[in-house]
């Protein structure tokens, strides 16, 4: 009885560090990029129920449009089973700078983590998006 | 006007009720779409919610196109309490037969300048400030690839917008740019007119890619004047997040500019030079940059922009922004994401003050999420908000609920979008 008690603590001693280093490691490891084409933004954001990029190119979903009203299909990104949401754009665009951000759920404006490169817009913070020739 | 407006609105829905689906005729295309939002506001009164405002909006949209043709037009519904209904744009566009490049249009309303600078807008969405223009321009071009547009337009009291473009093809290694805006209004006798002149050079000289922007009115000798430059494709080393590139660019505006609405400030010298590394490898970003203004110290200074995403499904972000003792900021969060559940926290400090938000979420399906917001200040007072809300998606119409708690206010909001277009 004894024996199996130590022989208990002695792999929950050696296994408890192991596992919280696994985990640990994990926690630190970044994840691997999904492949993507050159044509194609993503964003990382399991949980969400829709997200949109909205931009200069697409009148901020529909925002800065005659009508006003943000299009609750403009800019759909499709959702792969990791979570990561994708959406292909160059295809639409000239060369340019523009403005873009994701809409998340409906209500939420945030940049792309993503890209480290900023601009303003209505005073949120979004990203920049180069199109060279 | 008005009444005009709303037969054309009134003649937009018969067009609607008319064809289900969008419609091909020969060779005309005829398309149609509607966008609904509803939006309602409201507080607590002792022990039922009050509703203090709705609103319910619609804006219709035709698109007609044959060959050579395009026509679209969109009008709006205000459901406020006068109950307003207008013509926002429309807009008729032919062009010559076999050369697309070669066009008049007519246009009412629905032209907005918006020019990109470097990092934010030259000139902004309604910056301008003009309504209810209408107006008539051309296009034409063919030759040796360059194209030009001029578009006139008036207003109703007597406010004038002449917009000029012409943009070259891509020469192998450059491709220019040049527009003018004038605007002229006649009310206003201090600042009578807006002039912009703008020239904008992108190059790629195969290792190096030069972009230029210059500005100016008339006048720009006497220090109305605006330059943008910066130089890409300058990769300087390799890390295991992806490759390290410089940036270097430069902000510069003469004394009297008075252009834009903060893009550039007059007076500005500012260097500034980034050190990107963008994702390419792994889910990771890095963003450095320093700022240095040769006149003005309160310009001057540094910022950085982390974020990541691990094989734990936790995503780490930091921004620090740094220019003196009183306009500097900086957060740092973490959010475990995953398909059904999400939650983080985040630190934000401020000069004033120092605030903590932490988050929770549940989507139990993939069209339906809830999540709850707590944020408080940790320094003096503790000023909690806590937010609730539920987002659901059912095809092309979303709708958010939500219920915010601000110290002892309570306050909730329902907002619902939706499309209807041709099948």
């Amino acid at each position: 009885m004894r024996c199996r008690l130590d022989l208990f603590r002695y792999t929950f001693i050696l296994l408890f560090p192991v596992s919280l280093m696994i985990a640990g490691c994990a926690a630190f490891t970044p994840l691997e990029r999904p492949a993507v084409s050159g044509d194609e933004l993503i964003i990382w954001m399991s949980g969400a129920v829709s997200v949109q990029v909205i931009g200069d190119w697409n009148e901020w979903g529909g925002i800065e449009s005659a009508g006003g009203i943000c299009n609750p299909t403009e800019g759909s990104m499709i959702v792969d089973e990791a979570g990561v949401w994708r959406y292909e754009i160059t295809s639409e665009l000239s060369a340019g700078r523009y403005r873009y951000a994701f809409l998340v759920n409906g209500c939420e404006i945030i940049g792309d983590p993503e890209n480290p490169e900023t601009a303003v817009y209505n005073g949120i913070t979004v990203s920049v998006l180069v199109i060279t020739h | 006007m008005k009444i005009l407006n709303v037969l054309i609105l009134l003649l937009m829905f018969a067009g609607l009720l008319s064809g289900a689906e969008a419609d091909t005729n020969e060779d005309w295309i005829v398309d149609w779409s509607c966008l609904i939002s509803a939006e309602g506001f409201g507080g607590w009164l002792v022990d039922r919610p009050v509703l203090d405002s709705t609103s319910m909006d619609a804006a219709l949209t035709l698109e007609a196109e044959y060959p050579g043709v395009t026509l679209t037009a969109t009008g709006a519904f205000k459901g406020d309490s006068a109950g307003t209904a207008e013509l926002r744009s429309a807009y008729a566009g032919v062009t010559w037969p076999g050369t697309p490049w070669i066009g008049i249009e007519g246009i009412y309303h629905t032209y907005t300048p918006f020019i990109m600078g470097l990092h934010g807008a030259v000139v902004e969405w309604d910056m301008l400030n003009i309504e209810n223009l209408s107006g008539a321009g051309f296009s034409a071009g063919g030759i040796l690839g360059f194209s030009g547009r001029c578009r006139l337009i008036q207003n109703d009291d007597s406010t004038s917008l002449t917009d000029v473009s012409i943009e070259s093809p891509w020469l192998g290694f450059v491709g220019l740019e040049y527009r003018r805006l004038h605007l002229h209004w006649d009310s206003y006798s201090e600042t009578p007119e807006y002039v912009l002149n703008l020239l904008v050079v992108d190059s790629d000289l195969r290792y190096l890619k030069p972009y230029v922007m210059i500005m100016g009115s008339d006048d720009a000798g006497d220090g109305d004047w605006g330059l943008l430059a910066e130089v890409r494709g300058i990769e300087v080393f390799e890390t295991g997040w992806g490759d390290a590139t410089v940036v270097p660019s430069m902000e510069f505006a003469g004394t009297d500019w008075t252009q834009n609405g903060g893009l550039l400030a007059p007076g500005q010298r500012t260097l500034r030079l980034d050190l990107l590394i963008e994702p390419q490898r792994t889910m990771t970003s890095f963003g450095l940059a320093g700022m240095y203004d040769l006149e003005d110290d309160s310009r001057t200074g540094a910022s950085v922009r982390v974020s990541m995403v691990t094989e734990a499904s936790i995503r780490y972000s930091a921004d620090a922004l740094y220019y003196s003792r009183e306009r500097w900021s900086g957060d740092i969060g973490m959010q475990y994401r995953s398909m059904d559940a999400v939650a983080g926290c985040k630190l934000g400090l401020y000069p004033d003050s120092t605030r903590i938000t932490a988050t929770a979420g549940y989507t139990p399906r993939n069209d339906v999420s809830g999540w709850i917001l707590v944020s408080a200040d940790v320094a003096d007072s503790p000023n909690p908000l806590c937010e609730l809300n539920t987002a659901a998606v059912i095809g092309p119409v979303d709708g958010v609920f939500g219920i915010i708690w601000d110290g002892n206010l309570v306050r909730y909001r329902i907002e619902v979008r939706g499309l209807i277009d041709a099948l």
